[in-house]
């Protein structure tokens, strides 16, 4: 019966003892462009499909018109373009630069936008803590998490108008945008 | 002694048994707003602290010119200031949506005022690891690949030296073209970096 509690305890203790050492040395990845850690991405995925799972209410998308769109890309524009990029523009500088990379929404050949509605609209408003997305439960309300997360499912078929607006904020100014944030503009320089 | 073994086998599986039913039971924190791990900030300091501390750069960039700060303030106006924010405003909504939350060098506050006659201090060697490599799962990215070595120098040297700051790289800092301050509820607009080119 001893035996059995020793050899159990040490047991447990021996990789967390194994895991902080490991720490301790200076070899674990810190740098972004460090390989990730055995396991990471499949763990870290787990833990995120299953809370997102868990804690989702499934939302509705209604009323998604070109007038909520172009509302949508003016927030896009403004809070998420600089990681998640924009239509026919090389991801920016920190968006390359991060660990995890964050998705480019925009690129030809990017990863489909396939969340459901509902997951898009808990990250938005939730974030996920540890890769940089912010949640923008205190900063947006309902009505514009809805319209941004309208605008990201159907980012593959958006009209002319709301990629004129996804690309070029300052050009909307003269209209009476819907939540609007003054110009959006970007202060120097660009084209 | 193979009682033992197994014993010694069923104890080094548990934790990490337990940890993955744990992520799988969807009760992990996954939302910026969730509190951390237990350990969490312990585990992840200690890692960073002991990766930078063995890939320190030997030498340190020197005290910068005047024109060294003024770039630096450039560069970090395009590309930092989104998330480590700026004199006399409010972070952004951003940067206060992130896990963890980007360290705010301006404070919000206003800039001290110049002092001429204090030399400027070098750059500190931890700041530059950080900006050329970034410090993963954070959001902090690293710039090796998109600034040159001298603007990594530069900026690192311009976040030495935030407090004491000639006129011109505060001119260059807060931009031509001054944004009014915002309330926290309106998204912002001076978000996104200005420059695409690269």
């Amino acid at each position: 019966m001893k035996t059995f509690l020793i050899g159990f305890l040490i047991g447990i203790v021996l990789l967390p003892a194994g895991f902080i050492w490991y720490l301790r040395s200076g070899n674990a990845p810190v740098a972004t462009s460090a390989p990730p850690l055995p396991l990471e991405r499949f763990l870290v995925r787990t833990a995120m499909h299953a809370t997102i799972d868990r804690h989702e209410t499934p939302i509705q998308l209604t009323n998604v018109n070109q007038d909520s769109l172009v509302a949508g890309a003016q927030l896009y524009q403004q809070n998420c373009a600089v990681c998640h990029g924009t239509p026919g523009e090389p991801p920016t500088a920190i968006a390359k630069g991060m660990y995890p990379r964050p998705p480019q929404f925009f690129r030809p050949n990017a990863r489909k936008m396939d969340d459901p509605a509902s997951e898009v609209y808990w990250k938005v408003k939730n974030g996920i803590r540890l890769t940089g997305m912010p949640g923008f439960y205190a900063s947006l309300n309902d009505g514009q998490i809805r319209d941004l997360s309208g605008l990201l499912v159907n980012a593959a078929s958006l009209p002319p108008a709301v990629i004129g607006a996804l690309k070029n904020a300052p050009a909307k100014v003269s209209e009476p945008a819907p939540p609007a944030s003054k110009h959006a503009p970007s202060p120097h320089k660009t084209t | 002694m193979k009682k033992y073994l197994i014993v010694f086998i069923i104890g080094i599986l548990l934790v990490p048994g337990a940890f993955y039913l744990y992520l799988l039971s969807g009760h992990a924190p996954v939302a910026v707003s969730a509190s951390p791990l237990p350990f969490e900030r312990f585990f992840a300091r200690l890692a960073m602290h002991a990766t930078i501390a063995r890939e320190l750069p030997k030498a340190e960039a020197g005290p910068p010119t005047d024109s060294d700060l003024v770039s630096g303030a450039q560069t970090y106006r395009q590309y930092c200031g989104v998330c480590h924010g700026f004199p006399n405003e409010q972070p952004t909504v951003i940067s206060k949506g992130m896990y963890p939350h980007p360290p705010q060098f301006f404070h919000s506050r206003p800039l001290d005022s110049y002092d001429a006659a204090r030399p400027y201090r070098p750059s500190d060697r931890k700041v530059y690891w950080k900006i050329k490599n970034g410090v993963r799962l954070t959001g902090m990215p690293g710039f090796s690949s998109s600034f040159s070595e001298q603007q990594l120098r530069q900026v690192s040297q311009f976040l030495g030296n935030a407090r004491n700051l000639p006129p011109d790289a505060v001119a260059a800092l807060e931009g031509n073209t001054r944004k009014p301050p915002q309330s926290t509820t309106v998204p912002k607009a001076r978000q996104r970096p200005a420059s695409r080119r690269k």
